[in-house]
């Protein structure tokens, strides 16, 4: 037996490579669980089964003809389903892509694919990756794998149930709000946002353009890493995405680093979560890092732009679902109706919600008082985290401001369910890299730690990601 | 008050009937938590400052096709509901 609980990465690549175990084996142990497991979770939507072991045994052959394995040969990964992977069905949770089959591979799973990694199936998501819980999917939530009657988070909720009840090593989710870090927050594994522009979303569908990333979700931060530098880079199909400066990279990481711990409102903040913080902040501190207060005074306008900015990018992009070349399509008399039955029957209510609430606020006479205004505070607080990180290289501060909450208790509340990303939404405003690591207090339900970083320095929130999780 | 059935329109979603109210009441809830923005003072803030949220630069590629004619039209098509001699047909847009 294979003790998926402590495999990473590494330790599987090294398996692989001494022959103490094929792709196949670490295959099938990863099946087996999701089929004990998925049937409660509902982690997956679907599993790529025969495909999965077709490839996997390819990756057998080539490793016994002598071939050294490559960074991720045989490394079975869960893929969101807002992710493209061709030949597949990708429904982002929702009843109007239902039946619709991928024509091409995202960027992501090319590089994944070249990489060496297994696809175990798509995962669940809140629809169209709008919600923080998975329980505005069309094909029901998927439940926490540390407590059942709790939600996962959302919206990479699948992606992140799926690596907690050991159902894949690795998954691939999306940001646009919170939507990696807040899940894994809640299932007790680690989740990276990237910087803004550093992986392609070429293949990813789109939410709110300007915001949403493309990152991974792990057991351990060595392995989201490891993830990161495959799925980094520019990609001539994404006109936003770009390479890493080499200049900020080089820069010397072995001294103490500077570390701002946020100063925030601590009404509402769960105890365990508190008690995080603290921890960690004790940690860092006996590393020998610099710890200082840090204050980012337009934080708490962060949630509000956000909620105009989102739903202005959502309802244009979102204007696609018009039953016309792709998708659900619901007839009605004339062509208006016909897009206005499809979307109505085929958005669930929080897409339609916010697809409503963009065209409210892009409608003329609002523009200037909501989207113009959310431009300009969006702006002012980028220029607030410049200045923060000429003082600090990086900002402490929680992912959520509680562990994962029950089934129904925040759906009839829209706006505590938004509160679920309070702490999230600053690093998409303002494109920084983000992670969510584990606390490690040891009692209950997890709750994150979250780093930011200045643009481009996640390998800043790695080393100190490591020495966090590896701290006795 | 929110005109919703003005918006859903807007929107191109139908809505039910019985759903209507529920949706105003939260859309006044969001609205009115977006509008804490109005405290914010922008008026330092240049036009151009507006959504870069990275630095992004203009984009510029020659203005030729990338791929031969037709190599993606079948699989495009077979996703749409309605096709007839390799278009995809809809219903008339203007009575």
């Amino acid at each position: 037996m294979i003790d998926l609980k402590n495999l990473s990465i590494k330790k599987a690549i090294g398996m692989i490579h001494d022959g103490d175990i094929s792709a196949r084996e670490i295959l099938l142990a990863y099946q087996e669980n999701i089929k004990k497991k998925n049937g409660e979770v509902n982690a997956y939507l679907e599993t790529f089964n025969e495909e999965a072991f077709a490839r996997a045994e390819e990756i057998d052959k080539q490793i016994l003809a002598g071939d050294e394995p490559k960074v991720l040969s045989g490394i079975p990964f869960a893929i969101k389903d807002n992710i493209l992977i061709k030949g597949k069905t990708c429904s982002a949770g929702s009843k109007i892509l239902e039946n619709y089959t991928a024509t091409y591979d995202a960027s992501v799973i090319k590089k994944l694919r070249s990489a060496g990694a297994v696809f175990l199936g798509r995962t669940n998501m809140d629809e169209f990756a709008m919600g923080s819980s998975t329980e505005t999917s069309a094909f029901g939530p998927t439940k926490n794998p540390l407590d059942l009657e709790r939600v996962p988070g959302g919206s990479s909720g699948g992606s992140a149930a799926a690596v907690a009840m050991d159902g894949a090593l690795v998954a691939i989710g999306s940001d646009t709000g919170g939507s990696i870090r807040q899940p894994a927050s809640f299932c007790g594994v680690v989740g990276l946002k990237p910087t803004y522009g550093s992986v392609s979303r070429y293949g990813l569908m789109a939410m709110a353009s300007s915001l949403d990333q493309i990152g991974p979700l792990t057991k351990t931060v060595e392995d989201a890493e490891i993830v990161f530098n495959v799925l980094k880079g520019r990609d001539e199909n994404d006109s936003t995405s770009m390479e890493s400066p080499e200049r900020i990279t080089k820069k010397d990481l072995q001294k103490p680093l500077r570390i701002g711990v946020l100063k925030y409102d601590d009404s509402g903040i769960d105890e365990t979560v508190a008690k995080t913080m603290k921890d960690t902040i004790a940690k860092m501190d006996k590393l020998g890092h610099e710890i200082k207060e840090v204050e980012l005074p337009l934080l708490k306008y962060a949630l509000p732009c956000y909620y105009i900015i989102m739903p202005a990018e959502v309802s244009a992009n979102l204007a696609r679902f018009d039953g016309v070349r792709y998708g659900f399509l619901k007839q009605g008399e004339n062509l208006l109706e016909d897009y206005m039955e499809t979307r109505g029957a085929g958005f669930g209510r929080e897409a339609r919600k916010r697809v409503m609430l963009g065209a409210y606020v892009l409608s003329a006479g609002y523009y200037d008082a909501y989207y113009g205004k959310a431009g300009k505070v969006r702006a002012m607080i980028k220029k607030e985290f410049q200045k923060v990180f000429k003082d600090v290289d990086a900002i402490i501060l929680p992912t959520a401001p509680t562990v994962a909450f029950k089934f129904g208790e925040k759906t009839n509340d829209p706006i505590q369910m938004y509160l679920s990303d309070v702490f999230t939404v600053s690093a998409n405003l303002a494109g920084i890299p983000a992670i969510s690591i584990p606390g490690r207090i040891g009692e209950g339900l997890p709750a994150g730690i979250q780093f930011m970083a200045p643009w481009f320095r996640e390998d800043i929130l790695f080393k100190l990601g490591k020495e966090y999780e590896s701290y006795e | 008050m929110v005109d919703i059935e003005k918006l859903a329109l807007l929107a191109r979603i139908k809505l039910g009937s019985n759903e209507k109210e529920k949706l105003r009441t939260e859309f006044e809830d969001v609205l009115n938590y977006i509008s804490k923005l109005t405290e914010v003072d922008v008026e330092d803030v240049d036009d151009k400052e507006i959504f870069n949220a990275s630095g992004l630069e203009n984009v510029e590629r020659e203005d030729k096709a990338t791929n031969k004619p037709g190599e993606f039209s079948n699989s495009l098509l077979e996703a749409a509901p309605f096709t007839e001699g390799g278009y995809v047909k809809v219903k008339r847009a203007l009575e």
